[in-house]
């Protein structure tokens, strides 16, 4: 994240006034819009799917200001928005991929086309083997896994026990393994 | 889990394979607060308005309210007092017929079962 001297208390207590409302929401804004970013970018692969989901999430938060309580940290209240984004997002491109006739095209084969995506054959295969987990066990793989994040934060974050989510990233660990146990 | 984790790290470079677009971050805030400002004009802080009711409206509220309770109190009580009253008499009623020693007299009387055959029951029986 960005930002050394990031006040959130100040930042919190001006979300509050109308007067400093909007230059405090900018500080928002660039505080979290990386870390947001990348968490919305490895569940939906694409950068304009990623930039149009993180565009959402900050209109969300900035219409839902008034309903922000202050009793999560405000980076909590973030990615759970963000994270309701994404996976109503990725529910609504199933639903218009099984629709269409000309879904079948493979993660892996879209990355290669992608001038956004510029690693090798084994990178798409790890991102084809991660994308094909079901949504709610790939946002806690890529959070153990990419970002390191600890369980108990992780917990915070998606309101699931940390034992759950122990479980979730073993069998996700298990099945991405078993995926290239399969291609050898 | 190490084992298998270690297998997912063999396909697994350690860098980001995702790029952005040149100048994206740079350019994000910006283009996000110009399509707030369009789309979801900032909001006002709104401040609890007090509207002071006129002291008649005021007087009818407060007259509703008490009328509501006497409502429900007396309805209650009228309730209540019926089911009690319409209690009582058979209670007593049913009291006194098992313990009207003329009454049972007369009912033994007419079975014809004197006191040796009460004893019999008592003591023989089961």
């Amino acid at each position: 994240m960005a930002q050394s001297n990031w006040n959130e208390q100040l930042i919190v207590e001006q979300l509050r006034d109308g007067a400093q409302r909007q230059r405090a929401f900018t500080l928002l804004v660039e505080h979290f819009k990386e870390q947001l970013y990348w968490q919305i970018r490895r569940m939906v692969l694409s950068h304009d799917d990623a930039d149009d989901v993180l565009q959402n999430t900050f209109i969300k938060a900035w219409t839902g200001l008034d309903g922000f309580r202050g009793d999560a940290k405000l980076s909590t209240w973030l990615f759970r928005i963000a994270n309701n984004e994404t996976l109503n997002f990725l529910e609504r491109r199933r639903q218009q991929l099984s629709l269409d006739d000309e879904a079948a095209v493979g993660v892996a084969a879209r990355l290669e086309s992608d001038p956004y995506f510029d690693g090798d054959e084994t990178e798409r295969q790890l991102q084809e083997a991660v994308a094909g987990l079901p949504d709610k066990q790939r946002q806690v793989f890529n959070l153990k896994y990419f970002e390191e994040m600890k369980y108990e934060e992780m917990s915070e974050l998606l309101g699931t026990s940390v034992g759950a989510l122990k479980a979730s990233y073993h069998h996700a660990v298990k099945k991405i393994s078993d995926f290239f146990h399969s291609l050898d | 889990m190490i084992q298998e984790e270690n297998i997912i790290r063999q396909h697994d470079s350690g860098r980001n394979p995702f790029r952005t677009p040149d100048g994206y971050f740079e350019s994000l805030t910006g283009r996000l607060m110009a399509r707030i400002a369009e789309e979801a004009p900032q909001q006002e802080s709104v401040k609890a308005r007090v509207v002071e009711l006129p002291l008649w409206r005021r007087a009818m509220r407060y007259a509703a309210a008490v009328s509501v309770a006497a409502l429900c109190v007396g309805g209650g009580t009228w309730f209540y007092n019926r089911s009690q009253s319409a209690d009582q008499p058979l209670a007593d009623d049913a009291l006194e017929y098992v313990w009207d020693d003329d009454d049972l007299d007369d009912v033994l009387d007419y079975e014809l079962v004197d006191n040796s055959q009460i004893a019999y029951y008592l003591t023989e029986a089961y």
